[in-house]
């Protein structure tokens, strides 16, 4: 055979592989999949057995051992009520009331990690945050996470996403995620951060 | 009219064989890394515990989380946990203690090497005081008595017990869940604690 036709064979393989593995790539990526409520998004599929191989591999991917929808429902936002993605020289409010749940929690990562801050506070919880006489609550992400109730974007860039967990939530919650009195994520203001 | 025959290696044959390579190869590998993905981040995270000092089949009970201390993403950061790397190659296992009742929600789950749920049980099915569960595959036995057993359908698996925080500053109702947590003992099935 003819150089030129073992180079292109050759290439043919290289071609798909790029396309096998990027279109794998695609269909696996964090963001945007499953149902959308406001900025938060969640999957059914999280924990099942009988989950599709992406959804397995999405799961193992950005959040390996979650639990089944009988043991937590989940809710991810990368972005605040507008749909801007969330800036560390923003500050945002989260507010929210009573949820349909045994216990919540909203954790706040960055690159899917916990941002370091000096009080080393990940997360605010059911139990750890005082609602007013109405039930509502409220949570910031500021830069320092130094205000009550906050939590820090931390001194370095990257992609910032809040989770929402409610444990054991109500039985109808797995089926109707779109009934859940979902938290609103306003921005409060901006600064300059130098980067 | 001749007939021609179509070659691989010369004319339109070559190009439908480059074409067919193209697809072939994007095809197998979308497909085979994609059943890979969840066994590949399994030993993933197996190995990153196991540089952090955790053996196989030794339950660990790390303090509370902290930044940098995990390389699970999107782990919760209001979890008191204890985790084991599991491996049946050397027979079955049993993880017996007393369910604790300071956590604002605990469960015991176990996870297959492609990361799907075998088990999860919370302290709403798991009654207050002692329990045992046993951990086998499906051609192994064990005789000791046991409150459930899970049937692992490959030898290696991962065993995560969840205890939520409700006020994670707490010194003293931390150090009153890892007394508790300090019940738990995964063992060699049929074999007395120490032995």
């Amino acid at each position: 055979m003819k150089l030129w036709r073992i180079i292109t064979l050759a290439g043919a393989v290289i071609v798909g592989l790029a396309l096998g593995l990027g279109s794998l790539w695609a269909l696996t990526g964090p963001v945007g999949i499953g149902e959308k409520f406001g900025p938060w998004t969640t999957s059914k599929a999280v924990g099942e057995r009988d989950q599709s191989p992406y959804s397995r591999a999405r799961v193992a991917i950005y959040g390996i051992w979650g639990l089944p929808p009988s043991e937590v429902v989940y809710y991810s936002a990368y972005v605040d009520d507008e749909g801007a993605p969330f800036d560390r020289g923003c500050s945002y409010a989260i507010e929210g009331g009573p949820l349909p749940t045994r216990w919540w929690s909203v954790a706040l990562y960055r690159s899917g990690f916990y941002i370091p801050n000096g009080a080393n506070r990940y997360s605010w919880t059911q139990t750890e945050i005082r609602p007013d006489a109405a039930g509502r609550w409220r949570i910031q992400l500021t830069l320092a996470g130094t205000e009550p109730n906050s939590l820090a974007f931390g001194d370095a860039n990257g992609i910032f996403s809040l989770t929402l967990r409610l444990y054991q939530p109500d039985p109808d919650v797995a089926d109707a995620r779109g009934s859940v009195p979902l938290p609103t994520i306003r921005k409060i203001s901006c600064v300059a951060t130098g980067g | 009219m001749t007939k021609r025959s179509l070659s691989w290696t010369s004319g339109r044959g070559f190009w439908l064989t480059a074409l067919l390579t193209v697809v072939i190869t994007a095809l197998v590998s979308h497909v085979a890394l994609l059943q890979m993905i969840p066994f590949l981040q399994t030993d993933k995270q197996i190995e990153a515990g196991i540089r952090r000092g955790f053996s196989i089949n030794e339950l660990a009970q790390p303090p509370a989380p902290r930044a940098g201390s995990t390389s699970v993403p999107l782990a919760n950061p209001d979890t008191l946990g204890s985790r084991a790397y599991l491996d049946l190659a050397s027979g079955p296992l049993v993880l017996s203690g007393i369910r604790p009742e300071g956590c604002a929600y605990w469960s015991v789950s176990i996870f297959a090497h492609n990361t799907d749920t075998l088990l999860v049980k919370s302290d709403r099915e798991i009654p207050a005081g002692p329990f045992a569960i046993g951990i086998r595959r499906g051609e192994q036995t064990i005789t000791e008595p046991v409150d459930l057993e899970t049937v692992m359908p490959s030898d290696r698996g991962v065993l995560l017990i969840r205890c939520f925080m409700r006020q994670r500053e707490d010194v003293a109702y931390l150090a009153s869940l890892d007394a508790e947590r300090r019940t738990f003992v995964l063992r060699r099935a049929d074999k007395e604690v120490g032995q």
